[in-house]
């Protein structure tokens, strides 16, 4: 196998394209993002990093807005991120002015993850380290949920995890995953997702959800921790804290 | 053969006043002679504190006001802030000028308050040549009749309902000698604490 990793426009025996394989590796060693879609609104959380002392945590934004109507999250190489969410942002102004309409949550899933497969094509470049995670709703108000990973591939969901334990928090997600759920139990199941694998707790924790017709929003601290206490007061008391802890890390 | 700016005919006036500006424009579309719409949109919100005034040739209006709604998304993406108005007229002003040899045949008029509150104004030509003033800008097909009301009428330092007037008036006054702008108004006051946007009753013709 050995030699087969080097270039991006080989296939190896197997049929395998080694760097897009590697690529998902960086996506795996991200901070994790959660997005849930509700019934009528979308929770995007994601899993703040610590800012070194000096650091201003204000410039370490993981969650994106594309548009008044579209924000995504993202795991992998920040850098990446940033090319690709401005290339997404203009696009997304690109198809207001010629089509006078917003593009729909699809539509940008599409385009962007277009923009991440032709990189796994073309040689002389590598593919983009990231996933995200696209949320938003289209013109109808309908919320989607999207993922894209370094592929190419997209799909809708309604709830996924990206980045670090990401199989870990998709299994949560799955085992308690309930469509009819409201916006409040839609925050509490991302956050209870998020805790199994932070270091810190709520303060760790960024969270922002989109409603149709209103931007995107990010939901205080303190909301967070009182949430983030009710769930683990749940937990303990329906006795399934310790075993819950347990599963989810390792 | 008819000087662009002057097939659809148009009235902008933009006034500084004590902590507010004011931008006002006639409302009609033309062609020539042929008057085919009396509620036709120039002025345009950028945001709460900026307003952009389109004179000239309606389709390159729309167009200009698409591409600078289009920069200005851009800009609060990524900047997570609204734009300056000093910065705004830069913007107009180049995007102007990379068509320096085919010209967007529109001269624009903005106004706005910067963040610290301060009234800002300025007016270009169809290339994006910017000029300042503490005091007032012009642009349309009557802009000799707008000057000439806006230096009788001018006072420093009015407050938002006497800028109104004067505003009002000089715009009216200037559009009755005027064949091609008028069939009645539209002025915004724009202050600290929000816009008022008000309609004028001007002559039908």
């Amino acid at each position: 196998m050995a030699g087969y990793d080097r270039a991006l426009t080989i296939f190896a025996p197997d049929g395998r394209l080694k760097q897009v394989e590697y690529a998902m590796e960086a996506v795996k060693k991200g901070s994790a993002c959660v997005a849930i879609r509700g019934k009528e609104s979308i929770i995007l959380a994601v899993e703040r990093r610590s800012a070194a002392k000096l650091q201003e945590p204000r410039t370490l934004n993981k969650i994106c807005l594309l548009d008044d109507h579209l924000a995504l999250a993202f795991a992998g190489l920040n850098a990446d991120a940033r090319v690709l969410v401005n290339r997404a942002r203009v696009e997304c102004q690109s198809h207001r002015l010629t089509v006078e309409d917003s593009p729909s949550v699809e539509y940008m899933a599409r385009f962007i993850a277009t923009i991440q497969q032709r990189y796994t094509q073309r040689g002389g470049r590598r593919p983009f380290g990231i996933s995200l995670l696209l949320c938003g709703h289209d013109p109808d108000g309908t919320p989607r949920l999207f993922q894209t990973d370094p592929a190419g591939t997209y799909s809708a969901w309604k709830a996924n995890a990206v980045g670090r334990q990401s199989k870990t928090l998709r299994e949560f997600l799955e085992a308690r995953y309930d469509e009819d759920m409201d916006e409040a139990g839609c925050v509490s199941l991302a956050v209870r997702a998020l805790l199994e694998i932070v270091e810190s707790g709520a303060k760790s924790i960024e969270i922002a959800i989109l409603r149709a017709g209103t931007e995107p929003e990010m939901v205080p601290e303190a909301v967070i921790q009182a949430v983030a206490t009710a769930a683990e007061a749940d937990a303990d008391a329906a006795g399934g804290g310790p075993a819950a802890a347990a599963a989810g890390s390792e | 053969m008819s000087s662009p700016t002057e097939i659809n005919g148009a009235a902008c006036i933009a006034m500084v006043g004590k902590g507010c500006v004011g931008i006002a424009a006639d409302t009609r579309l033309g062609m020539q002679a042929m008057t085919v719409g009396t509620d036709f949109q120039k002025i345009f919100k950028m945001h709460d504190r900026l307003y952009v005034g389109l004179p000239g040739l309606a389709t390159d209006v729309h167009t200009i006001s698409a591409t600078m709604r289009f920069k200005l998304n851009l800009f609060k993406l990524r900047e997570e802030r609204d734009i300056e108005p000093k910065a705004f007229s830069t913007l107009i002003s180049n995007t102007l000028y990379e068509k320096r040899f085919a010209p967007w045949f529109v001269e624009p008029v903005v106004a706005g308050l910067d963040k610290d509150g301060a009234p800002f104004i300025s007016a270009m030509d169809l290339i994006g040549a910017e000029c300042f003033a503490k005091d007032f800008v012009v642009s349309g097909t009557c802009p000799d009749n707008m000057y000439g009301m806006c230096e009788s009428m001018y006072k420093p330092d009015q407050e938002p309902e006497a800028l109104f007037e004067t505003l009002a008036q000089c715009l009216l006054s200037a559009v009755d000698r005027d064949a091609i702008s008028g069939w009645g108004g539209i002025v915004h006051i724009i202050t600290a604490d929000g816009v008022t946007s008000r309609r004028l009753r001007g002559r039908p013709d």
